[in-house]
């Protein structure tokens, strides 16, 4: 009797908290197509307060998932560090019954990060039906409004209907940066309610927000507000809180001064580095290249410390550090070395600002900048294997904050071209009987270079040997043979050099008379068809040059027969150049890819495409031989 | 009172804090002011100086005793390690450590020091590790994460990580879990120790391997101590390798303590224990039987449960067979339903897989054939990569399964999966040496020596024919796949192609029961969503296999039918088969097409140059085969060149790769054979293989041309 009254409210229960109608009806948008669950209704709502002197913001969300499958498990993720607090959380059905689901809360881990004071919790929600109904409710405090800086619209999951409101007290100056609307159908209201004005954005129908590969990330794409809260009044008048880039760098500035350097434990290393220098930059050069092989990266991103430079001492005997810390102790060895060395805040290309929005947000980088006879040079010592004078993709274009005592100079990375990223290999090619011999060299420049010497110093001693083979020739046999005649020298200043030579049983296919030779057989790009569904453009981290030139000798008694097709592509952003001459009895073969800025744009993913499908063709067609 | 309280936890807390950093001196003063002359070398052998680090020695100990206070048992590690790095992935690899933190019952003690090639010595500061927390409910989850400061190539780090728990005494014999490690670690080693310590009142089995040193009985006169040890010097390191059982090839050490709390309690099935204070390094047959003895009387309420069930089934549905083969498959059958199948449609919903332990296999298996007096026998050994029988020491080493006789013929039954048929075994277990009890003396049984049986190629097979056709455009081919997968080569296949709702279409009118009860509303729910994702799921999984193993790019897979799904032993193979369509198969040559055809026959085994030469012994699974017939219809306009380079031979005792040719009509069919006789081979006869792994490998690059007709 008991069990079959358990049953009943059981099923009452799941009626009660299902919508089924809901779910069939969201199931019919295009955008929930993929998805599990769906936030009907998704609210946040930040509030501003000033209680006696602070500034005080909390954030109240709101969201009412449906689920559009049963059995399904959703985890809601929280962040919060040590300026941001949970001070309240709860789920409950539509029937207002209370949920306890399992929380996990803890340090979120990051690759590439060793620490950081950034939290999660993590809250399961069971949706046993299709259709069930769970709403959660979460307020959070940010005790310092400066690191409220970005309220993003899109959730991980599709959400249809959104607000994001800001309640505002008239004694609280906040501006409200409208960032990527172009694209997205969002409605503003401005209402003024007592001493406050409601700022209230709503959009509708928004698909999941999702990580692309190879993109410059969310804030180059999804709509978001900028929030940078200048200052307030109190009984005690005035108080700024970022309200330009004065204000900015101040505040910067001033941890800045906090920092204990000890240059006596520098300056036996810099003049030892610089002993045999023969001139300004090559004293730079010494420092610069010696932070770069002889400091790990390892960073700590803990509260006031993700802002707060490491001195550089401490650096120095640690041997590792962040960008900040790197950037201190750059700083310190160069002033020891008789160099005006300054601290320099930076954002990467990740992050589409400049020092225009004063707010923590525009910048998440370090460098040093070195003025010089007129020049300034800027010192990343995270970047592993750079040369003085060159800057790494991920800063090019990107407003810098040099430090200048009590002021800042605004100054801008200076832009490369591909040609700086040039990776050029050439080979001449000749046939010996059913083999295919050859010699090459390889350069690189830039990025590539980069990488190329970063893994090569870095690998087991015992793997070096492969990972050469590998750039000479990606695919090959245990019974070809491969050997690299010169391996590249460790040297920043001059293009990365490397030569070989192989004998290849695999690159040829002979049928009676004819002999088909596979000439280029590392296919640059072949695989790069871009998803019709991708959202942002398409980055290739890097500006891209690539150049293949191979000559293949004609045996004596052998004639071509044919040669794939050439291709001229041309478009304002990318270009492909694929040619096949018979130049005096050889095959010349070249081939250029040129991505100017290294991004692919959206609206010429079909025009990529139709590129990609063109050379695929190309890659797949052999030169022919034929018997004379 | 409350004051009294007070001070008493205080004490006790002070007491605890103070005990916890004398410990950790002492320790620190163990591991770094020792007198061993091994952990203050500084110098490398040259013949090592290209390696990425070398250890220069490393001392791994490990304690077992009953705690001098409180009903405690203890359990100590102590790991100490100074290594020469060399390199800058060495330094990457050690400049950023972690270890536990300390618990109430789990004591941590670590330290690190960085010794440069000045011979200076800097210990770091133990305070810059960040504790790195979680918190689960109750339960909170923590380590410490430190940036080792100052390192760099050519530096020494020499560190310890010592352990040390406690947990209370809760049964009157208590197993610590074993330890099986090879010596040989990712550097090279120019010394080593492990020692193991247990208290008096412990059992202790150990054994040495694959030319491990043997330990040796120490005595510590000091502590009135007895220890075991082993120590060793100039070990190369060992690289990941393919087909290597490190436990059956590298030197390896293999060690268990069990602590007893009195004599009287070893009995029953408390295994193969020896004596105390005396190291048992063999196991006898005569301790197999008995350990298998008492598994088999020994109560269980599943297996119990499963005997009951399946003893009222055969009584109503075993009349009249007689042969004990066919009688015993019946059983076989009936078990595997019932503890794995039968009540498994709810747990499919959620993602659960149905287990059934091998004892309950075992027992029910057993006591139903020794009850209708079925002649049987109970073998024990061991699966070949963990151990021979010989060098067994402890029994979770060991498996078990039956093997029914008719006259010199035998039926052999091992624990079941879903998809295991009976007759089948597992490939673990061929050629191992093994001992056979005969079941129905039990248990007064005396075992007989033999081995287990190795299977043939042709029973561990995939034979796959394919239909390729050509799009009219000469740009899309079209693959139809027919797959016949047998023994061990079908279970992968199977795990993702079949699922409970096919088991239950072809075993519902096997054991018959009672109605399904209508499904609550819940269960409907679940079964909707997982039904509408049942085929979509194979096709997906489909269509990453092609891009898996045939390196193609496909669209979705289609057509996929399953005509025999391999689970009975009298129609033992699975038989499937699906269509599926790709780009990349034909390429444009001029006038003329290249057709890869050499990739139908699945991505093959490429022996990279560093793996040429192999300083260990060949361990495969079992013995197999991979037929692959390739019928390809040739278009209308074209003729075929080529084909005479697809015949081809490379053939030894280990085993081979072979292909054929031939025009038959507008079709060229081609077939291969790629099989391996053995599942083992030595390391001086590597290059034998590599020949036909190269032949087969070769196959894969070689092409048709379709010639377009004058």
């Amino acid at each position: 009797m008991l069990g079959g009254f358990l049953f009943i409210v059981s099923t009452l229960q799941a009626q009660k908290n299902t919508n089924i109608t809901l779910s069939e009806s969201l199931k019919t948008y295009p955008e929930n197509r993929k998805a599990k669950v769906v936030s009907n209704r998704f609210i946040s709502h930040y509030k501003f307060q000033v209680a006696g002197s602070q500034l005080q913001v909390t954030r109240e969300d709101e969201k009412d998932f449906v689920s559009l499958e049963s059995n399904y498990q959703h985890i809601e993720r929280i962040f919060y560090n040590d300026n941001l607090k949970i001070e309240e959380f709860s789920a409950t059905f539509t029937t207002g019954k209370s949920l306890w689901p399992e929380k996990v809360c803890g340090n979120y881990e990051v690759d590439n990060i060793f620490y950081s004071d950034s939290k999660l919790c993590a809250y399961r929600l069971n949706f046993q039906f299709e259709g069930t109904t769970i709403s959660i409710k979460n307020r959070v405090k940010y005790d310092d409004p400066k690191y409220l800086t970005t309220v993003f619209f899109h959730d991980e999951e599709p959400v249809e209907t959104r607000e994001v409101s800001f309640e505002i007290p008239q004694q609280v100056e906040v501006e409200l940066i409208e960032k990527n609307f172009e694209k997205f159908n969002i409605q503003k209201t401005i209402q003024k309610i007592g001493d406050r004005n409601v700022y209230k954005y709503s959009i509708s129908r928004l698909a999941a927000a999702r990580q692309e590969e190879n993109s410059l990330g969310w804030l180059h794409f999804y709509p978001h507000i900028i929030v940078v809260t200048k200052s307030y009044a109190t009984a005690s008048g005035k108080k700024k809180v970022l309200s330009s880039v004065n204000d900015l760098y101040e505040w910067y500035n001033g941890l800045v001064l906090q920092v204990k350097n000890d240059p006596s434990q520098l300056k036996a290393e810099v003049e030892r580095l610089t002993n045999g220098a023969k001139n300004d930059l090559d004293k730079i050069k010494a420092i610069y290249y010696w932070i770069q092989d002889n400091i790990k990266y390892i960073a700590f991103e803990d509260g006031i410390a993700g802002f707060k430079p490491e001195a550089a001492h401490q650096v120095y005997l640690n041997r590792y550090g962040d960008c900040k810390g790197m950037a201190n102790l750059t700083k310190e060895m160069l002033k020891l070395a008789g160099f005006d060395a300054r601290l320099t805040w930076i954002g990467t290309n990740r992050i589409p600002y400049n020092y225009d929005i004063p707010s923590l947000s525009v910048d998440n980088h370090m460098v040093c900048t070195v003025l010089l006879n007129d020049q300034r040079y800027v010192l990343d010592a995270t970047e592993k294997y750079i040369a003085l004078g060159k800057n790494a993709e991920r800063i090019q274009g990107k407003e810098m904050l040099i430090e200048d005592g009590v002021n800042f100079i605004r100054n801008t990375v200076p832009v490369s071209n591909e040609s700086n990223n040039l990776v050029d290999r050439t080979e001449v090619l000749m046939l010996d009987n059913k083999t295919l011999k050859g010699e090459g060299e390889l350069m690189m420049n830039g990025e590539s270079k980069k990488s190329v010497l970063y893994f090569s110093t870095n690998v087991r001693n015992e793997d070096q040997k492969r990972l050469f083979h590998y750039l000479a020739v990606a695919e090959f046999n245990n019974t070809d043979k491969v050997e690299v005649t010169k391996i590249p020298d460790i040297d920043r200043d001059v293009p990365l050099q490397m030569k070989y030579h192989f004998e290849l049983g695999n690159k040829i296919s002979a049928f009676d008379n004819d002999i088909y030779v596979d000439i280029d057989w590392n296919k640059t790009y072949q695989n790069l068809t871009i998803e019709d569904d991708r959202l942002t453009d398409y980055y290739f981290s890097r500006k891209v040059k690539t150049k293949t030139t191979k000559r293949f000798k004609i045996p004596a008694d052998y004639t071509v027969s044919h040669l794939p097709a050439s291709m001229n592509k041309t478009f304002e952003d990318f270009s492909f150049q694929i040619t096949f001459k018979l130049i005096n009895n050889e095959v010349h073969y070249s081939n250029e890819i040129i991505v100017h800025d290294g991004i692919v744009k959206k609206n010429r993913f079909e025009a990529w495409n139709e590129c990609i499908k063109q050379l695929k063709e190309i890659y797949s067609d052999q030169v022919v031989i034929t018997k004379k | 009172m409350k004051k009294t309280v007070a001070l008493t936890f205080f004490f006790l807390i002070f007491f605890a804090s103070s005990y916890a950093v004398d410990r950790a001196l002492e320790i620190k003063n163990e591991m770094w002011n020792s007198v061993d002359k091994a952990f203050v070398v500084k110098d490398i052998p040259q013949k090592w100086a290209g390696k990425s680090a070398v250890i220069i020695a490393q001392m791994n100990r490990f304690e077992y005793r009953k705690a001098l206070v409180g009903n405690l048992l203890r359990k100590n590690q102590y790991h100490h390690y100074r290594i020469k790095l060399i390199d800058k992935n060495a330094v990457d690899n050690y400049a950023e450590m972690s270890f536990e933190v300390s618990e109430p019952s789990l004591e941590i003690y670590v330290g690190y020091k960085v010794i440069k090639p000045s011979g200076s010595e800097v210990i770091v500061d133990l305070s810059r590790a960040i504790k790195m927390e979680r918190s689960e409910g109750n339960r909170k989850i923590a380590y410490n994460k430190i940036a080792i400061p100052g390192l760099e190539p050519g530096d020494i780090l020499d560190y310890y990580i010592c352990e040390e728990a406690s947990e209370p005494i809760s049964s009157s014999l208590h197993f610590y879990d074993p330890v099986i490690y090879s010596l040989p670690q990712g550097y090279p080693m120019m010394y080593y120790k492990v020692q193991f310590r247990a208290d008096r009142k412990c059992y202790i089995n150990l054994k040495s391997v694959n030319g491990a040193p043997d330990f040796k009985l120490l005595t510590d006169e000091k502590n009135d101590e007895q220890y075991y040890t082993i120590e060793g010097e100039e070990l190369e390191d060992a690289d990941d390798q393919r087909w290597l059982y490190k436990y059956r090839d590298l030197p390896s050490i293999k060690f268990r303590a069990a602590y007893a709390r009195n004599e009287a309690v070893v009995t029953g099935s408390d295994v193969l224990l020896g004596e105390k204070k005396v190291a048992k390094k063999n196991v006898t047959v005569k301790e197999l039987e008995e350990l298998t003895a008492n598994l088999i009387k020994g109560f269980t309420l599943e297996s119990t449960l499963a005997f009951g069930y399946l003893k009222k089934h055969a009584k109503a549905n075993f009349k009249g067979v007689t042969d004990p083969f066919e009688l015993s498959a019946k059983a076989y059958y009936y078990l595997r339903n019932h503890t794995l199948i039968e009540n498994a449609e709810n747990k499919l919903w959620l993602g659960e897989s149905p287990s059934v332990s091998r004892l309950t296999f075992l027992k029910a298996m057993h006591t139903f054939l020794k009850e209708r007096k079925i002649a049987h026998d109970v073998i024990v050994t061991a699966d070949r990569n963990i151990s021979g029988i010989d060098d067994v020491i402890m029994e979770n080493e060991l498996d078990w399964l039956i093997r029914v006789r008719k006259g010199s013929d035998y039926l052999y039954l091992g624990p079941f999966s879903t998809h295991t048929v009976a007759g089948s075994f597992s490939p673990m277990l061929e050629g191992v040496k093994a001992y056979a009890m005969d079941g129905l003396t039990a248990p007064n049984w005396k075992s007989k020596q033999f081995s287990m049986p190795i299977l043939k190629s042709n029973d561990h097979l995939s034979d796959v024919t394919q239909n390729v056709m050509f799009a009219d455009d000469m740009v899309t081919s079209t693959i139809q796949v027919a797959k016949v997968l047998k023994g061990s080569n079908k279970l992968y296949e199977q795990y993702y192609l079949l699922d409970y709702y096919d088991y239950q279409a072809e075993e519902e009118k096997l054991f018959k029961k009672e109605a399904a009860k209508p499904l609550k509303k819940d269960q409907e729910a679940l079964k909707k969503t997982y039904m509408s994702k049942r085929m979509p799921s194979r096709y997906e999984w489909l269509k990453e296999y092609v891009k898996e193993n045939y390196e193609f790019e496909t669209k979705e897979p289609k057509d996929l039918v399953v005509e025999q799904t391999g689970r009975f032993h009298d129609k033992p193979s699975f038989n499937y088969s699906f269509v599926f369509e790709t780009n990349e198969l034909i390429k444009k040559a001029g006038p003329n097409y290249i057709v890869d055809i050499g990739r139908l026959i699945e991505a093959q085994t490429k022996v990279d140059k560093e793996e040429l030469d192999r300083n260990t012994n060949v361990y495969w699974d079992h013995p197999r085969a991979f037929k692959h017939k390739i019928v390809v219809q040739i278009p209308a306009g074209y003729s075929v060149e080529g084909i005479e380079r697809f015949n081809s031979s490379t053939e030894n005792k280990y085993g081979g790769f072979k292909s054929n040719a031939k025009i038959e009509g507008n079709t060229v069919v081609i077939e291969t054979l790629k099989h391996y006789e053995v599942n083992y081979v030595p390391k001086s006869d590597w290059s034998t293989v590599v020949e036909f792994l190269n032949a087969a490998y070769s196959f894969n690059e070689l092409k048709l041309l379709l010639k377009k007709s004058n």
